[in-house]
């Protein structure tokens, strides 16, 4: 299994999406991208389609995942209608197959943005030899705890919090993020506790905004690893080192490479 | 002009906020070499994944042979060994349902992990987790689909000849027995050929054991006697004359009464009658077989002579010796049919 506890030293690399800041996100381009710059973990969001085929995309919205091609929802769409909106965009399989084939010894985050496709990521996981190096994070309880059935000893992270609205993407809504956030990031020693114990998952993937040092001293009490999303910015980078984080999801990996200015 | 100049200003701010801050960015990096040392490199294969390359030599996990193979195929093997269908036997029909759909739930990443470390030579074991729910539901299924009803035979007249449909036994799964045996296999990881017991239950009426059945011809006046289906005598008989004719119909034996008294029935032509008592001159000579219609029976008669015709009130009249043999091949519920033939 995946080590996800930082043992001494940094952190984990984990790619965003594949490398999303050197290459179009979720697409095997953007795999490439990361393993060649050496991620520990490379992360991509699993979105099932109207025909069952599970694709890497992170939302519903097909001007986003399409890259800007073309308009709609993603979900309601065949694999073979969606191939047409979006061509770069790889169906599970493939992603895995080229993870198998080319990144020996990386692991792999997959994020489930829906309920229900738990049995066939495990089932594509299992096909191509990858569940040993797997970790399988989820927002919701219901989705961790299928995955505890289906595949027992799998590490499985829970996800927090989840922009349900789409929130963060409106920029007249930025100052209240931060304080929002601020708040989260207070109350959030106290509820991650009930959560992991709840769960039962080896790793919480917290957005950076809301990490503290509590929650991550939390984390590693109840031997859970933290892993903070999407941090693009070597300032919060170090910050989170220094607290201890044990993996870090981001863009650009290229931030591992420089120092981390305080 | 003012506006030039206050862009000058701005300009100017602008200028020594970014020096102060790069000033400010640079500085703590020099200062703290320690903390960046760990992340510098990223060619390197990392430690996390690829630890012990291969397990070691003799290991098995749950008696499936991983020594020398990388986890990624121990699991594999393991996984292929879990996956095997659980061939189950049932009433002779072989069903093979996969250790998932009844609720089997394989530890094998966990195994792996600790064969991972194990010295040569060790058996790990494989735990292996059962839902109890999804097993009985699996049986009760199965249940649904092998347990039947006996079925009894039943009697019908078929071309003036007794028909008595086949009988078929019962089948009932042992449900208790089958989960439980299920749960165990699954557990221990053993796929079978399992046989699940059944208990048979007899159909209290067959084919074969039905016992006498007696059709009356009434217009030909004789009596057949059937075993079952199996034809084995026929009697010359007499009937009921047009004024009092024998019933149609389906009827059965009621009374077995040896030597019986003779009552006159609520009938005009016995008004006045006394009862007989047994002996020579007894309408009924020495045998009753009373059925189910009233007042009608089957019995010997005195007046041989009358036999072959449709002359008495209602009755069957048969000889004295062969009511007396009859009396002794019938029994009380034995079915009786009167057809106008």
């Amino acid at each position: 299994m995946i080590a996800l506890r930082r043992e001494a030293g940094r952190p984990l690399r984990i790619g965003h999406r594949g490398a999303a800041a050197l290459a179009p996100e979720n697409t095997i381009a953007s795999l490439e991208r990361a393993v060649e710059h050496g991620v520990d973990v490379i992360e991509f969001d699993v979105l099932d389609t109207s025909d069952g085929e599970l694709v890497l995309a992170h939302g519903n919205d097909l001007h986003d995942v399409s890259h800007g091609l073309a308009r709609g929802r993603v979900r309601p769409l065949t694999l073979e209608r969606l191939r047409r909106a979006a061509p770069s965009l790889p169906t599970l399989d493939e992603a895995l197959a080229f993870l198998a084939e080319r990144a020996p010894g990386t692991g792999v985050h997959v994020d489930l943005k829906t309920r229900g496709c738990e049995r066939a990521v495990v089932g594509a996981l299992r096909r191509h030899d990858l569940l040993t190096r797997a970790l399988v994070s989820s927002f919701h309880r219901s989705s961790l705890a299928a995955l505890r059935v289906l595949e027992p000893g799998l590490p499985v992270g829970l996800t927090y919090p989840q922009d349900r609205y789409g929130v963060a993407r409106r920029r007249a809504m930025r100052p209240l993020i931060a304080v929002g956030a601020a708040a989260v990031r207070r109350a959030l020693p106290y509820r991650l506790d009930r959560w992991l114990a709840w769960t039962g998952a080896a790793a919480a993937s917290l957005h950076w905004a809301v990490v503290s040092r509590a929650a991550i001293d939390l984390c590693h009490a109840r031997g859970a690893a933290a892993i903070a999303w999407t941090v693009d910015d070597p300032v919060v980078a170090g910050r989170l080192i220094q607290a201890g984080i044990d993996g870090i999801v981001t863009n650009d990996p290229r931030i591992f490479e420089g120092p981390f200015p305080t | 002009m003012r506006r030039t100049g206050l862009a000058a200003v701005f300009l100017l701010a602008c200028a020594c906020a970014g020096a102060l801050l790069s000033a400010a960015l640079t500085t703590p990096v020099a200062a703290s070499p320690g903390q960046t040392t760990s992340t510098t490199s990223t060619s390197t294969t990392t430690p996390t994944t690829t630890t012990p390359l291969v397990l070691a030599r003799d290991v098995t996990i749950g008696g499936v042979p991983v020594g020398g193979l990388t986890p990624e195929a121990a699991y594999a093997a393991v996984r292929a060994a879990f996956e095997r269908p659980l061939v189950l036997v049932v009433a002779r029909h072989r069903l093979a349902p996969g250790p998932e759909q009844l609720g089997a739930v394989a530890y094998a990443l966990n195994a792996v992990e600790r064969a991972k470390s194990a010295p040569e030579g060790t058996q790990v074991p494989l735990r292996i987790a059962v839902d109890g729910r999804r097993v009985r539901a699996y049986v009760a299924t199965l249940a649904k689909r092998f347990d039947r009803r006996r079925v009894d035979s039943r009697l019908f007249l078929r071309g003036l000849r007794p028909w008595i449909s086949k009988d078929r036994p019962g089948r009932t799964l042992a449900r208790t027995d089958a989960t439980r045996a299920i749960v165990l296999a699954l557990v221990a990881n053993r796929k079978g050929p399992l046989t699940l017991k059944t208990t048979t239950t007899r159909p209290s009426v067959t084919r074969r054991g039905f016992g006498p059945v007696l059709v009356i011809r009434r217009g030909s006046n004789r009596l057949f006697l059937y075993s079952g289906m199996r034809f084995l005598r026929v009697f010359g008989v007499a009937t009921g004359q047009s004024v009092y004719p024998t019933p149609l119909g389906r009827f059965h034996i009621v009374v077995k009464w040896k030597h019986p008294w003779w009552y006159p029935p609520d009938s005009d032509w016995a008004q006045g009658q006394q009862p007989i008592p047994p002996g020579p001159g007894n309408p009924l000579g020495t045998r009753w077989m009373g059925l189910s219609a009233s007042g009608v029976g089957i019995h010997g008669t005195p007046d041989p002579a009358s036999i072959g015709y449709s002359v008495s009130h209602g009755c069957i009249r048969m000889l004295i010796p062969q009511a007396e043999w009859l009396f002794e091949h019938v029994r009380i519920g034995t079915t009786v049919f009167i057809v106008s033939a």
